[in-house]
Formats: structure tokens, C-alpha cells, sequence
């Protein structure tokens, strides 16, 4: 055991493992059509030259935020369920691996395998872009980049936590639905319920603090603030605006507190996960 | 040194006591058969044994590592086969082994683990196409690697058939004579008869025999049974037979007495006692038990 980590040993499997599915290649193949798609619409409209890059590039933020998620949990929900259920995970806990060898290997392994995937169909619709438009909005595609990867990144872990989590295929499924519709369908109309409720009426200015707070928790809000903060680009601050003019604006209005909450969103559900997969009876 | 040490193992699922009050050992170097119906507990042991399920009390020690608290490093010198598994459909079996060697940290020729179970025109196959035997098989490569001191096999004939299962018996003697302890699990008597230097006998979560397979064959009733044909009805020796000390049960039927003898009983001495009795004495011959009957004789109810 002098080696490698264990956990290394199980991403490069799972990758080897995973490389070589019918899923990914399903994920390429909707990401891919996804990216040309949106790089190709201005100009199908009639926008050249650096207006259709501008356009192109818009709009990619919502697509990503809707996609990405779906696609991420459909590579993770499966990963360790799906062994348990098979008996392959007595195959390998049969070897000298721990638990959360398995839980971190997936994550690792499925987190590369969807990231690889939205650069290779990114870079792709970037080079159409530039064939089309002979410029590319490069900051803001950056900018789109990181924010698809943090989302992937994010449900990888969350997937793999439900994944860890249960032990049959359908709970996991039922739990990673249910997740889905809730964070990236309905979670900003919720906060915005919540305010109705409390406050008596809606507002989109001048949010309480409370609100504020649980919005900035938005794995797609802290994804777009991160890319808003490491490439000031025009990606657009979704709290900006929402949150008011005051100059007493709580420390989490900062746009640097999205990272804190990305690394709590990977580690708080996968340590739930990691707990309830390392106390189950196989 | 014990290889296995099991102590008032207890491991409850809800109401259910899948595994109760086990107390069990297994020497360094043994060939250990580890026998029981299906749902007597023994995989329920094997899981608890390999840190696939936690138990509910008692203790466990394995190659002086405890087995609970320490699984992972214990692991790193156990070859395991269990029970109920599956292989990565998209991996090959070449893949498979060297995972495994790659885990371990060893120098092990995967191609030389994969003809030794007979797997050598299937090494660069997946294992999504693979039959039973042939995951059991691959399993077996896998538990092979790193020269394990352990090696425990959870029902590893399941899937094989009478050649696969006397080529797995090599494995397990040559894993034997190399140096390694091999505890194995069966629901069928025969397949740990021919191996096995102790077998151990599982039912309703506790172990009911422990012996080898000649003293398990006496304690359950002597072994073997002498069968008299006479030339007269035979139901009036039943009771004079039934007094000898080295019989265990007489059963008379028409002309047929069939005598069930004890360990050391010598037939002469009871076909004189029948001719003494004056009885013509047509035919006579002794059946060995049956496994199966020790076996059933331990797990079906009166034992």
C-alpha cells in the first residue's frame, strides 16, 4: 500500500471504466449539439462580425445552468449504487481500498470525465465562433467555462452523495430528481415565496438579508459569481441589483463568498454521503 | 497462530439473528470448508469478516489484525472471492487483474493469474461477456494476487462446473502448499470433502458441527449402515440386535434388517451374533453415508 492512493487507483478505473460508457457518450453528443447550436444561431439570423459574437456568447449562461446540472447527475447518481447493487462493489472493497477510497475515486473520475467533455464541446463552439463571427467574446466564454464547471463539478458531488447514500437504484433516482427540480427549478421562487410570505409582498429590489443570504447559496448563482469575479466579465452578478444600494450590505453581497459556498456544496453532501455508505451494510 | 479468530460473533438484521453467538478458528495453514444452507449465516460471517457489514457485537481477529477496526490493512493480505459479484462490464479481464495488482501494490504478471484459472483465451475480453464461471474465475485471479496468506472464498464453485470446480480444488491445494490459510464457504458437502482439512457446519446462524470430514461422518451416526437379507421375516432379531453396543439403529423391513453401525463396529462379529440367533442369512452388504446424509443429518431438523 506504499503506492498510490487508493483513491487514485478507483478514479482511473472509473474513468477507464466510465470512458468507455454509452452515457458519456450520450453527454458529448447533447453537449455538442448544444454548442453549435448556440454559436451558429446569430448567424443564422443574420448577425456577423463581432454583434453575432456578442449575441452567440450571451447565449450560452442559460443553457449551461439548465443542462449542466441534469447532465452531471445523470454521469454520478449511478456510481456507486449501481455497484452496490451488482455485487462489483464486494469486488473491489474486497481489495485494500476504504470507503471513502470509492466515494472520493468516483468523484474524481466522473468530475473529469463531464468537465473533459463541456471543454472539448466548448472549445469546439468557440472555433465556430471565431470561423463565423472572426472574433469570439473570449472572457465571457472563459467566464461561461468556469461557471460549467462548477455546476458540473457541484452535482457530480451531489449525485455521488445520493449515490453513497441509498441502496437501490431507484431510491437514488427519486432523490436525485426530486434535488434537481428543487435547486435549479425551483429554489429562486421559493426564496421569493418565502419573502412574499414574510414581508407581504414581492419584490425583486431591496431583498431582506435573509433572502439574500439563501439566494447567494445557489450552487448557479455562486457558479456565475465566481466566473463574474475571476473574469469580470459580463456574465453578470445575479444579485446585483437584487441585493440594493445600501452601503451596509451584508459580508455574503461580496462576490468572493461564492467560493466558500461552492467547496460547501461539494464537501457538506458528499461527507453526508461518505457517512451513511461507511456505516452500510453491503 | 489462529489465522481466523471469531468470538460471540452476533450480527442482527432488525428481529433477525443472522449470525448468533459464532465462536469459531481457523488454524494458520488449514484448509478450512465452511458448510450450511443457503441463510444458515455463513456469508452473513464472511461479510463481517471482510468489513462488508459491521457487527452487531463479539470480536474478530484475522492475521492478528482486528477485522473490524483495521479491515483496510487486513485486506492488503487477504485474496478474496465473494459471494454474488460482478465485474466491470467494460473492463478486460487483463484490466481487472492489474487493478487489482495496481491496489496491492504488487509485481504480479496478470497474464500468468489469468491462464493459472484457465482464463487464457479470454485476457483481453470484457467482462460484460463473460458466463458465471467465467467471473468466477476471474474473481479467483484477482483474489490470487500479492501471494495472499489468506484466502477466502465465498461459495466459489456457484457457476463452475465439475471440471472448473476440480481445477478450482488445485488452486486451493497449491494456494495450500505455497503456504496460504484458504477458508471457503459451501452450501454442498462435496465440494469441501475433497480439500478441506476441518469443515465447519452452519444452521440457523450457529455452528451446529466442527470436525474433519471422518469425524463428522462418525459423530453423525457412524458412517455406514449394514443391510442383512435373510431367509426368514426379520422382526423378531430386531431387539436382540438392538442391544449391541456397536449398533446404533436397526430397522427391520420383510425379510431386510438394516443395521447402522457404530465407529468401530466389525460386521462379522454382528452376522455371527445373527446366525447364533438361528437365522439363514441370504445376502448381506454395508452402504457408506452419503456427505449429503452427514450433511442433512446436521441441517434438517433433529440434529
Amino acid at each position: 500500500m506504499s503506492g498510490q492512493p487508493g483513491w487514485l487507483h478507483v478514479a482511473k478505473k472509473d474513468l477507464q471504466d466510465s470512458a468507455r460508457s454509452k452515457l458519456l457518450l450520450g453527454v458529448i453528443g447533447v453537449l455538442l449539439v448544444l454548442s453549435v447550436v448556440l454559436s451558429a444561431v446569430p448567424y443564422l439570423v443574420g448577425d456577423t462580425g463581432s454583434d453575432g459574437a456578442e449575441f452567440a456568447a450571451a447565449l450560452f449562461q442559460t443553457p449551461i445552468g439548465i443542462f449542466l446540472p441534469v447532465l452531471a447527475a445523470m454521469i454520478g447518481y449511478m456510481a456507486i449504487v449501481q455497484e452496490r447493487e451488482s455485487g462489483s462493489i464486494r469486488v473491489l472493497l474486497g481489495l485494500p481500498l476504504r470507503r471513502s477510497d470509492v466515494v472520493v475515486g468516483k468523484v474524481i473520475g466522473r468530475s473529469i470525465v463531464i468537465v473533459g467533455a463541456l471543454l472539448v464541446t466548448g472549445l469546439i463552439g468557440t472555433v465556430l465562433m471565431f470561423a463565423l463571427y472572426g472574433s469570439v467574446e473570449w472572457q465571457q466564454m472563459a467566464a461561461f467555462g468556469i461557471l460549467g464547471g462548477v455546476l458540473s463539478v457541484v452535482y457530480v458531488a451531489v449525485a455521488i452523495a445520493v449515490s453513497a447514500s441509498v441502496s437501490s437504484r431507484g431510491k437514488a433516482m427519486g432523490l436525485i430528481v426530486a434535488i434537481l427540480l428543487v435547486l435549479v427549478y425551483a429554489y429562486q421562487y421559493l426564496v421569493l415565496g418565502l419573502v412574499r410570505i414574510v414581508e407581504g409582498s414581492w419584490t425583486l429590489e431591496n431583498v431582506p438579508d435573509y433572502a439574500l443570504l439563501l439566494l447567494s447559496l445557489d450552487p448557479n448563482v455562486a457558479g456565475s459569481r465566481a466566473a463574474g469575479y475571476l473574469f469580470s466579465a459580463d456574465i453578470g452578478d445575479p444579485l446585483e441589483g437584487v441585493a440594493g444600494e445600501s452601503a451596509q450590505l451584508p459580508f455574503y453581497a461580496e462576490q468572493w463568498t461564492a467560493f466558500p459556498v461552492i467547496v460547501l456544496w461539494i464537501v457538506v453532501p458528499l461527507a453526508i454521503g461518505y457517512y451513511r455508505f461507511g456505516k452500510a451494510d453491503l | 497462530m489462529a489465522a481466523i479468530d471469531i468470538k460471540a460473533l452476533q450480527k442482527r438484521y432488525g428481529d433477525v439473528r443472522a449470525v448468533d453467538d459464532l465462536d469459531l478458528t481457523v488454524e494458520d495453514g488449514e484448509i478450512y470448508g465452511f458448510l450450511g444452507p443457503n441463510g444458515a449465516g455463513k456469508s452473513t460471517t464472511i461479510d463481517c469478516l471482510l468489513g462488508y457489514a459491521t457487527p452487531t457485537s463479539g470480536t474478530i481477529e484475522v492475521l492478528d489484525y482486528d477485522a473490524i477496526e483495521e479491515s483496510v490493512a487486513l485486506r492488503q493480505h487477504v485474496g478474496v472471492l465473494p459471494e454474488d459479484l460482478s465485474m466491470y462490464d467494460r473492463l478486460t479481464a487483463r484490466k481487472h487483474v492489474q487493478f487489482a495488482i495496481d491496489v496491492k501494490d504488487v509485481d504480479d504478471d496478470p497474464e500468468a493469474l489469468l491462464e493459472r484459472v484457465g482464463l487464457q483465451d479470454a485476457i483481453d475480453r470484457k467482462a460484460g461477456g463473460f458466463s458465471t464461471g467465467m467471473s468466477q474465475r476471474l474473481a479467483l485471479a484477482m483474489a490470487l494476487v500479492g501471494e495472499p496468506e489468506l484466502l477466502v472464498l465465498d461459495e466459489p464453485t456457484s457457476g463452475l462446473d465439475p471440471n472448473g470446480a476440480r481445477e478450482l480444488r488445485e488452486i486451493i491445494r497449491e494456494e495450500n502448499e505455497r503456504g496460504a490459510t484458504v477458508f471457503f464457504s459451501s452450501h454442498i458437502m462435496e465440494q469441501v470433502e475433497a480439500v478441506c482439512d476441518r469443515v465447519g457446519i452452519m444452521k440457523s446462524g450457529t455452528m451446529v458441527a466442527e470436525d474433519d470430514v471422518a469425524g463428522l461422518r462418525a459423530a453423525a451416526g457412524g458412517g455406514s449402515t449394514l443391510i442383512v437379507t435373510l431367509q426368514q421375516p426379520a422382526d423378531g432379531l430386531t431387539a436382540t440386535i438392538h442391544g449391541r453396543d456397536d449398533v446404533t439403529s436397526v430397522q427391520a423391513d420383510g425379510t431386510s434388517l438394516s443395521i447402522s453401525l457404530e465407529k468401530n463396529a466389525r460386521k462379522t462379529a454382528i452376522i455371527g451374533a445373527i446366525e447364533d440367533e438361528g437365522y439363514s442369512i441370504e445376502d448381506f452388504r454395508t452402504q457408506e453415508a452419503s456427505l449429503e446424509d452427514i450433511f442433512a443429518s446436521y441441517t434438517e431438523g433433529a440434529a
